[in-house]
């Protein structure tokens, strides 16, 4: 009878066993299909923080380094703007627009760029307005704006440098726009990989930049300014990340590098290199 | 009734006299199987490498793969009339879209070609309508499965610095060539098209004449024509000591290191097993870890234990190449690559050279400098001499073209006399005799 006993604990310990070395092996297997070792767990335990998100893809990218300057070039042709009071900032570089009363038109909420498309497109409208594309995802971060990103050599400007902002104001009207403008982008080196979404993502995460309870809203390989030298500034394919805490209604915006993998601080770097480039020119 | 109550617990007896040893027994048996799947599921493993990669930070992740550290490093197109050209475009990765287009097909079988004289080799190297990676020097033939997603069953023996791949009607076969024993190997490709790299190839804009050229024993790449290329800036980045202090002593973790300062160097040793130390001028660094059980036993191994030990250094691998091995097979440097040239004077040595002299030991030399972004700049394109010139010009030294073991274009690195925060590169014909690079002024200044 003790035997028997023993027998039946034995077999109620195994079965318990049984049941968590499955459970064990069954969430080994489960990321087991993904080839790259590291990012899979970092991509579980972000799960474990509550972070939400979509399957990011694991396929690398290619990209350059872009050169272009964003100075007061593009408004030369002020002139051919009709309808609109304009002023230019120096220094943030900035051309702000008011539309005239006449000009003003009401925007469709849900479809902005079905009409601002057209209007953009106006050479009276914007200068350059037809190097511009609609940006659903910035255009998410304010009610009161809509935003246009330049498009440069394979890719799009994601940077204050080459945008254009429409103004709304509380009836849905267009009373205006701010605009800056990258001219002559050019491409300074040869193409190179970039990292993948996923490495982004999971970096991103491991740099203590995604807070717990988070909804990463979406995913984009777009430029940004890395660098001010000379007059002309350098822009490198970045990752960007819309996040949203989930008791909150902000969305805000995370960048990596993605030839480094690094952190893309929010002031770029400013480099006073520009006596010396200019003097080695002189003496060549 | 208690007859029936007995004769329940009988059966009930009997029952459980045989179920409850046999289930036992099987429970047992499934949570050994569960133990033994677990143990050899690797992604268990994974897990753990990768905690710990987590608490040492994300320093120890890497932005380049071991792909990109060993993918060739030039392509040339042969036409019908055996005419090569080294394709290059800034828009277009030229040998990545090749790579890529090539992972579709299915590699077969490798196997050597028996007897190839230097003749035959020569003829193999210039054959009409071909496609030609190269390698600047020999690599294992096991690294092909990773460049190529193949599952290919390689000798571990097989080396090769070029791929051969035949652009005509039907595609069967392609050949892996090594430079340093005239060894050709064929691999059967099934399922493959060159339709694709015809396409890539066509797109290219910058084809520049060149000649793969057999002198004596070793092969060079001829340019017949006097060629000019642009000069590059770049903004230079120098990493910090405690970063790389970090990176070596295993995150400093109990930070018991001595330190001996000098005016010239700065030094760091952990116990017995590690020391490096610092030019406090050159930011050069110099790093020997003797506590390692590395046996580098094939050059297979010891490509990949490189590659980790490249990450593990943590200097930015960006546009990093493998460049050459010694004949040992047991020291090997990587250089930066900018728009398809190696960079020389980084170092003495390149960007970064591993050695493995000794089993167990690794020394590692390479500098806090590197580049980091590149800046536009407006300096006229040099003018660099043709092949022949070069030859010529070594010749008139009492240099044969017998002595010369190899000879490249490649950018010279030199800080900027002005701002020591621009990096100026500037194309110069490197000359390599007796295991030693140099720029050609340099071995025809010399007598």
């Amino acid at each position: 009878m003790d035997f028997k006993r023993i027998q039946w604990i034995f077999l109620l310990i195994f079965v318990a066993i049984d049941v968590f070395l499955g459970l064990q092996w069954y969430q080994g297997i489960q990321f087991d299909t993904v080839d790259t070792v590291g990012s899979t767990s970092v991509l579980k335990e972000m799960q474990g923080d509550d972070i939400s998100f979509k399957r990011p893809s694991d396929k690398v990218g290619e990209g350059f380094y872009i050169a272009g300057q964003d100075g007061p070039e593009f408004t030369a042709h002020m002139e051919n703007l009709r309808g609109l009071s304009t002023s230019y900032n120096s220094s943030t570089r900035t051309l702000t627009a008011q539309l005239g009363d006449k000009k003003r038109f009401k925007l469709n909420f849900d479809n902005p760029q079905r009409t601002l498309d057209h209007f953009i497109r106006g050479s009276q409208n914007v200068l350059h307005g037809d190097e511009y594309v609609f940006s659903e995802e910035l255009s998410q971060m304010d009610k009161h704006e809509i935003v246009y990103v330049q498009v440069v050599p394979s890719g799009k400007v994601y940077d204050s440098s080459g945008e254009v902002h429409f103004k709304l104001d509380d009836d849905g009207y267009v009373s205006g726009y701010t605009q800056t403008y990258v001219s002559q982008p050019k491409i300074l080196r040869e193409k190179t990989p970039t990292i993948s979404e996923e490495k982004a993502l999971t970096w991103l995460y491991q740099y203590n930049q995604i807070p717990n309870n988070t909804t990463v809203l979406w995913t984009k390989l777009a430029y940004t300014k890395l660098l001010d030298v000379n007059n002309t500034t350098v822009y490198v394919p970045t990752w960007f990340f819309g996040l949203r805490t989930n008791n909150s209604d902000n969305v805000r915006i995370k960048r990596i590098n993605a030839f480094t993998g690094t952190i893309v601080k929010d002031t770029p770097q400013k480099v006073n290199i520009v006596n010396e480039l200019q003097e080695k020119e002189v003496i060549k | 009734m208690p007859n029936k109550d007995a004769r329940v617990v009988k059966k009930f007896g009997v029952f459980s006299q045989y179920i409850l040893p046999t289930s036992l027994v099987l429970v047992i048996i499934i949570s050994l199987t569960f133990t033994w799947l677990i143990w050899t599921n690797p992604a268990h493993f994974n897990k753990n490498a990768n905690e710990n990669t987590t608490s040492a930070g994300p320093a120890q992740l890497s932005a380049r793969a071991l792909t990109d550290i060993y993918s060739p490093s030039q392509i040339i197109h042969t036409d019908g009339n055996q005419n090569q050209k080294l394709l290059f475009d800034q828009k277009i990765n030229v040998i990545n879209e090749v790579i890529k287009d090539m992972k579709v097909w299915h590699f077969d079988k490798v196997k050597p070609i028996k007897k190839v004289t230097a003749k035959e080799y020569g003829e193999t190297l210039n054959q009409e309508d071909a496609v030609i990676l190269n390698y600047p020097d020999s690599i294992a033939g096991g690294l092909l499965n990773d460049i190529f997603n193949q599952q290919l069953t390689i000798n571990g023996n097989v080396e090769f610095n070029r791929i051969l791949v035949p652009l005509g009607e039907q595609l069967d076969k392609i050949y892996l060539l090594n430079d340093a024993n005239f060894a050709i190997y064929e691999i059967d490709i099934n399922a493959g098209n060159t339709n694709a790299i015809m396409q890539t190839i066509k797109q290219v804009k910058t084809a520049i004449p060149v000649a793969e050229q057999l002198y004596h024993q070793h092969v060079l790449l001829n340019y017949p024509n006097e060629i000019s290329l642009k000069q590059y800036s770049y903004l230079q980045n120098k990493q910090s000591q405690h970063l790389f202090l970090n990176a070596l002593f295993n995150n400093g973790s109990n930070g018991n290191f001595k330190t001996r300062k000098t005016t010239a160097a700065t030094s760091y040793e952990e116990g017995n097993n590690r020391r490096v130390s610092f030019d406090n001028k050159t930011g050069a660094v110099d790093y020997q870890s003797f506590s390692g059980t590395k046996g580098g036993t094939s050059l297979n191994n010891a490509l990949r234990q490189g590659f980790n030990d490249l990450l593990s250094i943590g200097v930015p691998l960006d546009n990093t190449r493998y460049f050459e091995t010694n004949n040992a097979n047991d020291s090997f440097v990587y250089r930066t690559y900018v728009e398809g040239f190696p960079i020389f004077n980084q170092t003495r040595y390149g960007t970064v050279r591993l050695s493995y002299e000794n089993p167990g030991t690794e020394h590692a030399m390479f500098s806090q400098y590197s580049l980091q972004v590149p800046l536009p700049n407006n300096q006229a394109a040099v003018k660099l001499e043709s092949s022949p010139e070069v030859i010529q010009k070594l010749a008139t030294v009492g240099v044969g073209v017998s002595k010369i073991e190899d000879m490249q274009i490649g950018y010279e690195w030199q800080t900027d006399p002005s701002s020591d925060m621009v990096v100026n590169l500037r194309p110069v014909w490197y000359i390599e005799i007796s295991n030693k690079w140099k720029r050609l002024d340099q071995w025809v200044q010399k007598d």
